[in-house]
């Protein structure tokens, strides 16, 4: 062999050694795994933007017991063909199901106590494929009721508000969907600090069931605020609360299902001071350190210059509000000097990084009627540029919707309703103007259709609604919309 | 004297028989033939002119020597007197009979026999009698070719004599019925002595006594009739040893017998001589078939039986005649070694490739002692073999694979030959397991022996079969289960060892180290052919065990063909790499058809390579450069080893360049490619590790090979140069790369995990009676079992039936549309598409949803591969799984909505399944179906009574899978649109089968044909020859190559 070609080969062979240890130098991606499978912020009221082969739909429920006339599950279907849809009825008893078909751009209502006059019914609805959303009404003496359901379980639930003060009733409704059994503890933070009943440690929650509580039977009796954390030792459920109110400045009903992890965002957008109105941030801490926290308020006359962020000028922070670690407090916004009456939003920011829960509740008293209206904020993952309300809107309604801008740009927004024809958007709700984190109050026009209505802005936005309570009663309650969520 | 045929001999014959001293001969000469026939007649024309007074008779036909001998007893009347036996090609001296008859008074023997000697050199010895072990192998008491110097002398009792010459006492020719007859062609010499010493009668060699024998019929037999010959010679020796070992040691002996022709069968096997381990395999097993002419031989024998058997013992050979044989012969080469190398290079002892496998082969069993005792874990790719090879033959045949969620489909060629090797261990599968994996490593190491004869000397066979022998790559392969690289490490090598033969490369000899040429040569065409079929059964039956073969063998004949060019040598010939593997690649995936049709498909690329680790495996390069590919202790010191690629580049001068150049290309081309692979750089994903290091283990050791000699040769020069110091450098940091084979072999494993996952699985409950169900897995395809397919985002998933894989459950199956619907709820829960997969699932019969994360194998708890991230927590958010068992080990979920592989189904269940899609199977709950029994097979028939309803079979829909009752055949109908559903008006007694295509067994017949032809063609009964100016000369392997052209530079 030739000197050269020696040469040449073994050069072929040292650079090929070179290359390797390069290569060995390069850093590879760690795999996705199936993360995916992981809804962000999945437990709460959301709807996925992807495709779907089938959507589960996991809602409060509802006591039968308590006076309610009736109560339903809103399967609504905006698209063009038919959905088929399954529901399962959970209680203490064996689990039922029953399977409905709801045809194109209509919506169905199922009936979930069908006849039960005791126990809680809590509905599951899974819907095949992914156009359909779920809500959850009770038709109640005392105020309807409408209440969003969830698309996924957890492992841990957190409710900020509570209220056993005056009689009030507060029930805990844990739903166990799954085959197997989920062992459950539960604990509560009333003004006198955490409880952890030994009669509420290691609740044994049987496969497909589900387990009522009256905190009162744990000793929260007479408790005006009271901050309730549940978690899972093993499996996971869904937990909610039925509440009653009958005093202590506080009337109506409410079902709702908990928040599934603190955050370090919460916004609210039907917020409201103003003579007669007691408004209530509930703020509890879960963690084991100090929170800080942060409240801007959004809406007209708000205009102090601090930005929520580079560009923003419209929002008015509080002043710094330290929460102990699992204490509970209640920050009343008719404290707060410099903010106008009338209606707001609001965002509590948790800014020390500990996250919290927080609730908001409104009580009004209106020519000597009360009511009071809870809410979950929505936290800051969910704000989305597309917003469904499953079951629509009532013809007419005053200040039935609030949006809030959430970015300090200026965008547009469009209200649409699902009727016979598809999606066709309000006549005087398209394309209008929203200021950057501005609010928007909006009347529902005549005559549209009842039918899913659907917001879509140029820019994140923040939304919920006002509810009629029904029955010629005063007031509202406060539903957030369904937040539209693309993934991946 | 028996006469066959006439020749110049037979005049010599008789001369000698008429010349005798003693005068009381009579003489009687037997002539097979009719007295009409033109030879027979010269024959008696030729007895009339030597020997006048001699009687002649007739025998009408060849009846064989025995039976013409045994004529006598019919011809001569009297016990007095004694028979001398004579074939016609023997001259006996003058004093031979007079000889004998002294010896025999003398000794009171009952048979002697004279000293045979050559017929041309009567001065060179060809038998004094010969001995023979207690299986009647015998071993003649001189070598052929022995020079006489009276060195056997001595008159001596031998177990039996050739019955080319022998003289017996009449009366105990007629106690003992004669010759056996019925041993026409070879073998009654020794069934006669053998059945003389069972009346007690003294077998004797006279060496006084000399005969010249001829031994015309041995010499002038064509291949064909040798290979008869042998063939009968082996059955009549075991059917020997059958009918006259005395009952008391029969069994024993029998045992025995079987162990050694096991033994002698994987020699055989492993050498290359697989004639002569399939005739003597056959004579073994022939037994069976011959019991009742053996109990009737027996019966005769026990007549005149007046000792016992440990008399007889005492006469024949301790242990094994072969030993004996093979220690005899290597003793004679050695001195002729010896006496041939006066003068010339030393470049190894003799003595060197005793020691070199005596310890490896301790270091194998020592290594091995756990696996060989207890087995072989279930590890990896090492499942179970279940069922008897004659239920895997039917298997194969049957054109039903109930792989993963079962499909009509032919099934992998691989499944029919561990059915065909299941034989061997006569059905004990998981012996034929164990074997499978303990010896394959030995399998490589010989592989490795053979090729490293291109280098030349000794040392280089050495060297390169150490080296291969200490990389870990066999052992963490076992530790890990890997058995595709175990597969591959033990062909390739001998793939590029036939490989090479055929593209001419010519042995390089010891002293040539100068000159840079490679040398050259062609083959016969018949020798060619031969050759080529080796290597393409080699590649088919590596293919049918490990598919990636197709990649690995062309890369190594790339990097070959590029060296080869710039090496110098002739372009067509470096072409010859790729020409002659690409083509034994191709042959060997057409010997796979039916089979490897399935690859014709989407996704074939990920069924050849498996299921890919999308983000990267990262080893590094250090974790691959060890082999690191399961556990092997101190496998850091392995690196030494790489010292022998470099030693090689720098030192190895001459000839031998060439292929130090070879070994250290596939080196670096191999890391190369592992490094690439390793980090998911390339843009198609290649094998495992395992794999992909199998070309880098090869290189190491052909350039150990290489060195190795380079530096024996230069050790034998007087002169010092600065090649000596390195040189000895070198082969102190090598052999610091041998140790970790030592240290590891203490373990008795190979660290195979004591707690795989197959035995985690257990807890499942095989026998649980709710019926048959399938088991999906999920997570990193590494530590997938049975045959992983990816579906993205890192994950992967694979079924099998039943808790645990068997082997059948190895290769991936072709999708369906079944299978798509396992993917698609697979997919459902990796992307949080759906709560309900367990529907999707449910009539699948997929019952428990494993997540494995130790296998034991290449994911330990020392090295844990995690499952992929969020996979476990979206599998709890499905509304129909429950968590059955959890642990840092592997997590397992049940499917609540599943329905038995065999059911009756709920009145829901018959309402979802006459819908199609994934609709009604989500909204409808179709758990508590009555299972029905399950055959033993899956592709076994099973009659059953069945109620009214609608019976579903969990298998892709076909009309192949049939229900018949005696009302007729019920209908098929799809369920689900995806699986089987019968519907049963009234109750009835059912049979349910599946309906083989004829299509399916034309194929597997013709695929059985090619597979016949090739084994004939590559084990071919003639043998090479070498054709030099004109000259025919026999050849061994090794140089085999006819040198019509010498390459130079």
């Amino acid at each position: 062999m030739r000197l050269f070609r020696r040469l040449f080969a073994t050069m072929l062979l040292a650079a090929t050694v070179v290359g390797i240890v390069a290569i060995d130098r390069y850093q590879v991606t760690i795999g996705e795994g199936a993360s995916s499978a992981i809804i962000s912020l999945g437990g709460f009221p959301q709807v996925s933007g992807g495709t779907r082969i089938s959507s589960s739909w996991f809602c409060p429920g509802a006591a039968a017991g308590d006076g309610i006339s009736s109560a339903s599950v809103v399967i609504v279907n905006p698209s063009d063909t038919e959905i088929i849809a399954s529901v399962n009825y959970l209680s203490d008893a064996l689990p039922e199901s029953r399977t409905v078909k709801v045809e194109a751009r209509s919506q169905v209502d199922v009936d979930i106590l069908r006849g039960r006059t005791v126990g809680v019914v809590v509905p599951i609805v899974e819907i095949i494929g992914s156009v359909g959303t779920v809500e959850q009404e009770l038709v109640y003496a005392a105020g309807d009721v409408t209440s969003q359901c969830v698309s996924q379980t957890s492992a841990q639930w957190f409710f900020a508000d509570g209220f056993t003060a005056d009689g009030s009733t507060e029930r805990l409704v844990l739903t166990n969907p799954y085959p197997e059994s989920a062992v459950v503890n539960v604990s509560f933070t009333t003004t006198e600090g955490r409880r952890t009943p030994p009669v509420l440690q290691g609740l044994i929650l049987a496969p497909r069931s589900v387990r009522s509580i009256f905190l009162t039977d744990a000793g929260a009796t007479n408790e005006s605020r009271i901050a309730v954390e549940v978690s899972t030792l093993s499996g996971q459920i869904i937990a909610s609360r039925i509440q009653h109110y009958l005093g202590a400045g506080r009337l109506g009903y409410s079902t709702t299902i908990g928040s599934p992890s603190p955050a370090k965002e919460w916004w609210f957008t039907s917020g409201r001071t103003g003579p007669g109105v007691t408004e209530e941030l509930v703020i509890f801490n879960p963690s084991s350190q100090t929170a800080q926290i942060n409240i801007s308020f959004f809406g007209e006359g708000i205009t102090n210059g601090i930005p929520i962020d580079e560009k923003s000028p419209s929002a008015m922070p509080s002043s710094t509000i330290d929460v102990e670690p699992g204490a509970v407090i209640a920050v009343k916004t008719d404290g707060i000097a410099d903010l106008p009456k009338g209606d707001h939003a609001m965002v509590v920011t948790a800014i020390g990084g500990t996250p919290v829960v927080v609730e908001h509740v409104l009580s009004q008293q209106t020519g000597g009627k009360w009511f009071t209206a809870v809410t979950n904020g929505i936290p800051r993952g969910l704000l989305s540029e597309k917003w469904r309300v499953p079951s629509g809107l009532l013809n007419g309604a005053r200040n039935a919707l609030q949006v809030l801008n959430t970015t300090g740009l200026d965008g547009t927004f469009t209200v649409a309703g699902v009727g016979p024809g598809g999606l066709v958007g309000f006549p005087t709700l398209i394309d209008r103007p929203l200021g950057a984190a501005s609010l928007v109050s909006i009347d529902v026009p005549e005559g549209i259709s009842l039918g899913e209505v659907v917001i879509t802005a140029t820019v994140p936005v923040a939304v919920q609604r006002r509810v009629s309570r029904g029955h010629g009663l005063v007031g509202f309650s406060i539903v957030g919309a369904l937040p539209v969520i693309s993934r991946r | 004297m028996v006469v066959h045929e006439h020749g110049d001999w037979l005049e010599e014959s008789l001369r000698g028989l008429s010349g005798q001293t003693y005068e009381a001969l009579q003489y009687l000469i037997l002539i097979t033939g009719q007295e009409s026939d033109p030879q027979a007649r010269s024959i008696l024309d030729t007895v009339a002119t030597e020997i006048p007074g001699a009687v002649v008779r007739f025998l009408g036909s060849n009846i064989g020597f025995a039976a013409s001998c045994n004529s006598v007893l019919n011809l001569v009347q009297g016990d007095s007197g004694f028979f001398c036996f004579l074939h016609d090609d023997v001259v006996l001296a003058p004093d031979a009979i007079t000889r004998l008859l002294e010896e025999l008074y003398r000794s009171n023997a009952g048979i002697v026999g004279p000293k045979l000697v050559h017929w041309d050199n009567v001065s060179v010895i060809q038998s004094v009698g010969i001995a023979a072990d207690r299986f009647g192998v015998g071993l003649a008491m001189s070598d052929d070719g022995e020079l006489d110097q009276e060195q056997h002398d001595a008159v001596q009792d031998v177990f039996y004599l050739s019955s080319a010459c022998m003289l017996i006492r009449a009366d105990l020719f007629r106690t003992v019925n004669g010759f056996n007859a019925e041993l026409a062609i070879a073998g009654a010499d020794l069934d006669l002595c053998w059945r003389c010493h069972t009346t007690g009668a003294r077998v004797v060699v006279v060496p006084a006594a000399v005969a010249r024998h001829r031994e015309s019929m041995t010499s002038s037999i064509d291949d064909d009739t040798r290979e008869d010959f042998l063939a009968a010679s082996e059955k009549n020796r075991v059917l020997t040893v059958a009918s006259l070992t005395t009952t008391a040691q029969l069994p024993f002996v029998l045992f025995q017998m079987a162990i050694l022709t096991l033994s002698r069968f994987m020699l055989l096997m492993v050498t290359g001589r697989t004639r002569q381990a399939v005739i003597e395999s056959r004579a073994f097993l022939g037994i069976v078939f011959s019991i009742p002419d053996l109990h009737q031989r027996r019966i005769a024998v026990a007549q005149y039986r007046s000792v016992n058997g440990n008399e007889i013992r005492a006469l024949q050979l301790r242990g094994s005649a072969y030993v004996s044989a093979y220690m005899r012969q290597r003793a004679r080469q050695a001195g002729l070694s010896q006496s041939e190398s006066v003068g010339n290079v030393k470049v190894s002892s003799a003595r060197g490739p005793y020691v070199m496998w005596t310890l490896l082969v301790l270091v194998l069993l020592v290594g091995s002692r756990s696996l060989l005792l207890h087995g072989v874990s279930s590890v990896g790719q090492m499942a179970h073999f279940d069922g008897t090879p004659r239920q895997l033959l039917a298997s194969y045949v049957s054109g039903w694979w109930s792989a993963g969620l079962g499909q009509v489909s032919s099934l992998p060629t691989g499944i029919a030959l561990v059915g065909v090797s299941g034989f061997i261990t006569f059905g004990r599968m998981e012996l034929l397991r164990t074997l499978m994996v303990v010896l394959l490593p030995l399998v490589g190491w010989i592989g490795m022996w053979r090729f490293a004869s291109v280098l030349g000397t000794r040392s280089a066979k050495i060297a390169a079969t150490v080296a291969y022998a200490a990389v870990p790559l066999p052992y963490a392969s076992i530790a890990a289960g890997r058995w595709g690289a175990l597969v591959l490490y033990a062909a390739v090598p001998w793939m590029i060892h036939v490989a090479r033969t055929l593209v001419g490369h010519m042995q390089i000899t010891a002293h040539v180290d100068t000159s840079h040429a490679e040398k050259f040569g062609e083959l016969t065409p018949e020798r060619w052919r031969r050759g080529f079929a080796t290597l393409s059964l080699i590649t088919a039956v590596t293919f049918a065990f490990e598919p990636s073969i197709i990649l690995v063998v062309p890369f190594i004949a790339g990097v070959f063909c590029v060296v080869t060019v710039l090496h110098g040598s002739p372009f067509r010939l470096a072409v010859r790499w790729l020409g002659v593997l690409c083509s034994a690649v191709v042959v060997g995936l057409l010997l796979n058809v039916p089979w490897s049709i399935t690859y014709v498909r989407k996704g074939w690329w990920q069924a050849i390579v498996g299921a890919p680790v999308e983000s990267g495996r990262d080893s590094g390069l250090l974790s691959l450069a060890q082999f690191n590919v399961g556990t092997f202790t101190l496998s850091t010191l392995s690196l030494s080893l790489f010292i022998a690629v470099l030693g090689a580049v720098v030192l190895v001068r001459g000839a031998r360049t060439a292929w130090a150049l070879r070994g250290a290309a596939i080196t670096v081309g191999g890391l190369l490619i592992a490094m690439f692979n390793d980090i998911s750089f390339l843009p198609v994903h290649l094998a495992e590790p395992a794999i992909v290091l199998v070309p880098v283990a090869i290189g190491i050791s052909i350039c150990a090979g290489t060195l190795g000699s380079s530096l024996a040769l230069s050790k034998s020069r007087k002169r010092f140069t600065w090649q000596r110091p390195l040189g000895a450098l070198v082969g102190i940091i090598f052999s610091i790369g041998l140790l970790p084979l030592g240290v590891n072999s203490l373990d008795g494993s190979w660290h195979q995990p004591s707690l795989s996952l197959s035995q985690l699985l257990q807890q499942l409950n095989e026998n649980d009676s709710s019926g048959g169900y399938r088991t999906l897995f999920l997570g990193d395809s590494r530590v997938l079992p049975g045959s992983p397919v990816n579906v993205g985002r890192g994950v992967s998933y694979s079924v099998v039936n039943g808790s645990s894989p068997s082997f059948e459950e190895m290769w991936e199956t072709s999708p369906s549309r079944i299978s798509q619907n396992a993917v698609d709820a697979v997919y459902g829960i990796v992307r949080g598409q759906t709560a309900r997969a367990g529907r999707l699932l449910a009539p699948l019969a997929v019952r428990y949803i494993v997540v494995p994360v130790i296998d034991g194998g290449l994911s330990t708890r020392e090295r844990p591969i995690a499952a992929p991230h969020g996979l476990v927590e979206a599998l709890s958010r499905q509304l129909d799984f429950r968590r059955r068992y959890s642990s840092p080990d592997l997590v397992i979920f049940e499917n609540a909505a599943w329905i038995p592989m065999r059911a009756q189904l709920t009145s829901s269940g018959i309402e979802s399944s006459s819908l199609a899609g994934t609709s009604s199977m989500i909204a409808s709950d179709i758990s508590g179906a009555t299972a029905l029994a399950d055959p033993t097979r899956p592709e076994e028939s099973i009659t059953l009574d069945v109620q009214p309803g609608t019976i579903h079979l969990a298998v892709p829909y076909t009309s192949q899978w049939k229900m018949e009752s005696q009302q007729g055949e019920i209908k098929t109908r799809p369920a689900f649109g995806l699986t089987n559903a019968y519907d049963i008006p009234t109750v009835r007694r059912v049979t349910i089968s599946f309906s083989g295509s004829l299509f399916n067994f034309l194929m597997v017949l013709g695929q059985f044909v090619a597979w016949t032809l090739f084994i004939f063609i590559s084990f071919n009964r003639r043998r090479p020859k070498l054709i030099i100016s004109g000259e025919s000369k026999t050849l061994d392997d090794d140089v085999a190559i006819v040198m019509t052209r010498e390459i130079r530079q």
